[in-house]
């Protein structure tokens, strides 16, 4: 009963995919859900979660996990299984019937739903979170104009938020920098994982996480690293290097290990599942990835997480997530030979691997544990809608006073 | 009234070394002077831990009019001081306790049967006191400040703990008048002001200065504090049943305590005043003090304005009860021109406080220092027509499911658009108030809607309601 007497802050997070396929964006989206479940009692949340592709046969029962729903926070979830027309019926059915204070889409590819919220819901915020490469180009010219009708946009990067503003032309006061953050039970895997791995290699190892897709390989530099492997194992015979990752550029890329003849040091391991790719981490002794189409770069949180220096290059946004020096080397793009005189110089010294492993752990613990994230959300929707924050947290004095109570 | 004050300080540089009253003390004291323009004292003592503690006092004469009432008052066997605001009524049975412990007094006074009954019975003594009180009391022995405010906090006490500083006085103006406090609106004070028409306890419209609550003492010992309740109302509620002779006997004990209530407040050595509206709670304490004492004066505030005039009602009661009556006019001229000083009368700010403002003027007018009220009866007594309003609104958020509820709100929302009271229900209704209890919704002034559009956005989000909790 004391549920339906608060007003919570209703969001529509409108989502292209949460479960249906691995990969950046799901992983994100599903992070932003657990986020604003955990947000509790001073902000609690009367959420909508619209997905476009998901079915609701994706949907994992209990999700978001019971350690992530707030008492005070409820979930509907809308599941489109790739209609275009169930998800407009059903976000039309969700804007008459709640009138959210905010609307919230995960891509700009969602954009063209938003003159529905105008004409709908007029009241509503419109939000849109940016991730990278969709954001740097110019767009037709209608999703352009979509764009500039937006109320606010999330960015993950400083990088991605200039080209906003450079690119669309969005003025910079309606964007905010919200770092990603480390999912925190993949996070408490990895801690549990320990030492056993099951990667038959000896020597040191360099690891690649990367989905190998023909749209974006070459921007990911793993072409780069192969030409720099012959230089690294003059000085360094016993060096392997890994990548882990599936898609369709993989049959390219065991060709090209052929032609450089590497077959011995470079292991191509193809797509992997979340515990193989925790027992590829915890292997590894240097992360390389020279990319330079990050709009955040998730993946370097994951690796100095897990205690790996990394070895990248100082391009998009990964310069904002790796402390150039400190937690790792970065480069100059497009140079094989600087490359790979920074993976020979960590090969060689121990001792600075090992502090840069510490340094960057430590950063992600410091700015990107979840906890930190989900401070991040709370201020950005509070600043988003004060108002209807204010109205919502009425109840707070007396959800502590319960629960002092209930305790007692 | 009297008033009370207080301050640490670490750096003993701040602190004043020297004999004469440090600037921040004298500030203190001198703005406290209308509360309590007949004497004056300040003590210094210097904790074990560090800094120098100052305890000041103002006070207003009613019981024990000779210097042996001087505060800070001190206990030369234990050498604990004690500054003391208010008055304790059960002090006369307390001192022939006492006395029977071998205590020996010098003074006729309250203030040093509360030192003597701290030193006997330390601070269980809290439990005996019956009275409204608020009090700083420093045990050498302990090494600590008690600071301890009565039941139902009809005394203040506010104060500001800051790093190797803390702060109290009876008022919120004097521990700014200090300067020891910066002056910044605390905005979760002024929603809840803009809300209830008053600011809730602990919280004050300071950022930084807190009210202790009610049935509560503080313990500052080296530098840090806590504070704990000691008493709370629901321990002390009757509970009554169908059975009538449960009734009666409870009604027994009800009529029995309000007149020992009454007496108790009469042992002051000044003649007393009740301000009598008419109403049942006015007529109640006028009708038992006039049981008690010959010399009882009544006073009423009517109003020029006829639809508003109680006076006939008053009239009728103090003949019947055979007072001194005296009926004070007020226009609607002389409400506007005595606002000015009825808002510098008041400390916090309060939607409520200028009909007690009037008749405290008039009585002292008329040479009584003490004056009893029925304040207070209607929420003890349920009297407002909220109470009953509640029990409806309950039953109806538990039987109506909350579209139907929403439906109503909105299908009402023209009719009811046109009151301030019948926004409101609608916003109930409509779920869009988060009301976390009907009760909400009968006391509001401004609701959480109205003040959202009157404070700027960012003050909205500093506002931390679980501060209240």
């Amino acid at each position: 009963m004391s549920r339906s007497r608060q007003r919570r802050l209703r969001v529509l997070l409108v989502a292209t995919e949460f479960f249906r396929n691995h990969g950046g964006i799901q992983n994100i989206n599903r992070l932003l859900v657990r986020a604003f479940c955990a947000l509790g009692v001073r902000t609690p949340l009367a959420l909508d979660v619209f997905s476009f592709t998901d079915g609701p046969e994706h949907i994992p029962a209990g999700f978001p996990s019971a350690d992530g729903e707030g008492e005070e926070t409820t979930v509907r979830w809308h599941a489109a299984g790739r209609s275009r027309a169930a998800m407009s019926w059903q976000l039309t059915e969700c804007l008459v019937g709640s009138a959210p204070d905010l609307v919230l889409f995960t891509h700009v590819a969602l954009l063209p739903l938003a003159r529905l919220v105008r004409s709908l819901a007029p009241a509503a915020r419109v939000a849109v979170l940016a991730h990278g490469t969709e954001v740097w180009h110019p767009l037709p010219r209608r999703p352009a104009r979509e764009l500039l009708q937006v109320d606010a946009f999330a960015s993950p990067s400083e990088f991605t938020a200039r080209k906003l503003t450079e690119v669309h032309g969005i003025p910079r006061e309606r964007v905010a920098v919200l770092p990603h953050g480390l999912d925190p039970a993949w996070a408490a895997a990895c801690d549990a994982a320990g030492q056993e791995h099951s990667l038959r290699v000896a020597g040191q190892i360099l690891l690649s996480v990367t989905r190998l897709s023909r749209a974006d390989t070459a921007g990911k530099g793993v072409d780069l690293v192969l030409q720099a492997m012959p230089t690294v194992l003059q000085s360094y015979p016993d060096a392997r290097y890994v990548v882990a990752g599936g898609g369709g550029d993989l049959p390219r890329l065991k060709e090209a290990v052929r032609r450089l003849s590497l077959e011995n040091a470079v292991q191509l391991l193809g797509p992997c599942s979340g515990e193989e790719l925790r027992r590829a981490y915890s292997a590894a002794d240097i992360f390389v990835l020279p990319t330079q189409v990050e709009g955040f770069g998730v993946v370097f949180l994951e690796a100095m997480f897990n205690r790996l220096p990394v070895v990248a290059v100082r391009a998009s946004a990964t310069p904002e997530v790796v402390e150039d020096g400190v937690a790792g080397l970065l480069v100059a793009p497009e140079d094989s030979p600087a490359l790979a005189a920074a993976l020979c110089s960590l090969l060689a010294n121990r001792e600075r691997r090992q502090a840069m492993a510490r340094a960057g752990r430590s950063r992600v613990e410091r700015l990107y544990a979840f906890d930190s994230f989900v401070a991040r959300w709370e201020r950005w929707l509070a600043a988003q809608v004060p108002e209807a924050v204010y109205v919502a947290r009425q109840g707070e004095f007396f959800a502590l006073a319960r629960a002092a109570v209930g305790a007692a | 009234m009297c008033g009370i004050c207080g301050w640490w300080e670490e750096r003993p540089s701040v602190a004043g070394t020297g004999a004469g009253t440090p600037p921040p003390l004298a500030a203190m004291l001198r703005q406290m002077t209308p509360r309590g323009p007949d004497d004056e004292g300040a003590a210094r003592v210097q904790p074990q831990s560090g800094g120098v503690l100052h305890l000041g006092a103002r006070r207003l004469a009613i019981q024990d009019l000779s210097p042996a009432g001087h505060q800070p008052m001190c206990d030369l066997a234990s050498g604990c001081q004690l500054v003391f605001n208010g008055e304790i009524y059960n002090f006369r049975e307390l001192r022939r306790e006492l006395e029977a412990c071998g205590r020996r007094f010098r003074s006729q006074g309250d203030t040093e049967v509360l030192l003597a009954s701290y030193c006997e019975w330390c601070e269980s003594c809290l439990e005996r006191l019956r009275g409204m009180f608020a009090f700083a009391l420093w045990d050498p022995a302990r090494q600590t400040l008690l600071v301890a405010r009565d039941r139902l906090g009809i005394k203040p006490l506010y104060y500001a703990a800051l790093p190797g500083r803390f702060v109290f006085a009876s008022e919120l103006r004097t521990v700014l008048a200090s300067g020891l406090v910066a002056r910044e609106l605390d905005p979760t004070g002024l929603d809840s002001f803009l809300k209830f028409g008053a600011v809730q306890e602990p919280v004050t419209m300071v950022r930084g200065v807190r009210l202790l609550p009610s049935g509560s003492l503080l313990r500052w010992k080296d530098g840090a504090f806590r504070v704990e309740r000691y008493w709370d109302l629901p321990s002390a509620a009757l509970p009554l049943n169908g059975d009538p002779r449960v009734r009666a006997e409870k009604l027994d004990a009800l009529r029995e305590e309000l007149d020992t209530a009454v007496r108790m407040r009469m042992v002051s050595d000044v003649p007393l005043g009740v301000f009598l509206s008419g109403g049942l709670d006015s007529t109640t304490v006028a009708a038992i003090a006039a049981r008690h004492s010959a010399r009882v004066k009544t006073f009423t505030v009517t109003f020029a304005e006829e639809q508003f005039a109680e006076g006939r009602k008053a009239q009728q009661v103090a003949r019947l009860l055979g007072t001194e009556h005296h009926e004070i006019t007020v226009s609607e001229g002389d409400l506007i021109a005595a606002l000015p000083a009825a808002i510098a009368a008041m400390d916090q700010p309060t939607v409520d406080g200028i009909n007690t403002y009037f008749v405290s003027r008039v009585t002292k007018q008329a040479g009584v220092t003490v004056a009893l009220s029925g304040l207070g009866g209607d929420e003890q007594f349920a009297g407002y027509r909220s109470f009953h309003m509640v029990p409806r609104m309950e039953w109806v958020e538990e039987r109506l499911p909350q579209w139907t509820r929403r439906a109503a709100g909105a299908a009402l929302l023209p009719m009811l658009r046109s009151s301030d009271r019948g926004q409101k229900i609608s916003l109930w209704l409509r779920g869009e108030g988060s009301f976390p209890h009907p009760f909400y919704v009968s006391r509001l002034i401004l609701s959480p809607l109205h003040v959202a559009r009157i404070l700027r956005p960012e003050r909205l989000l500093e506002i931390r309601f679980d501060e209240l909790a």
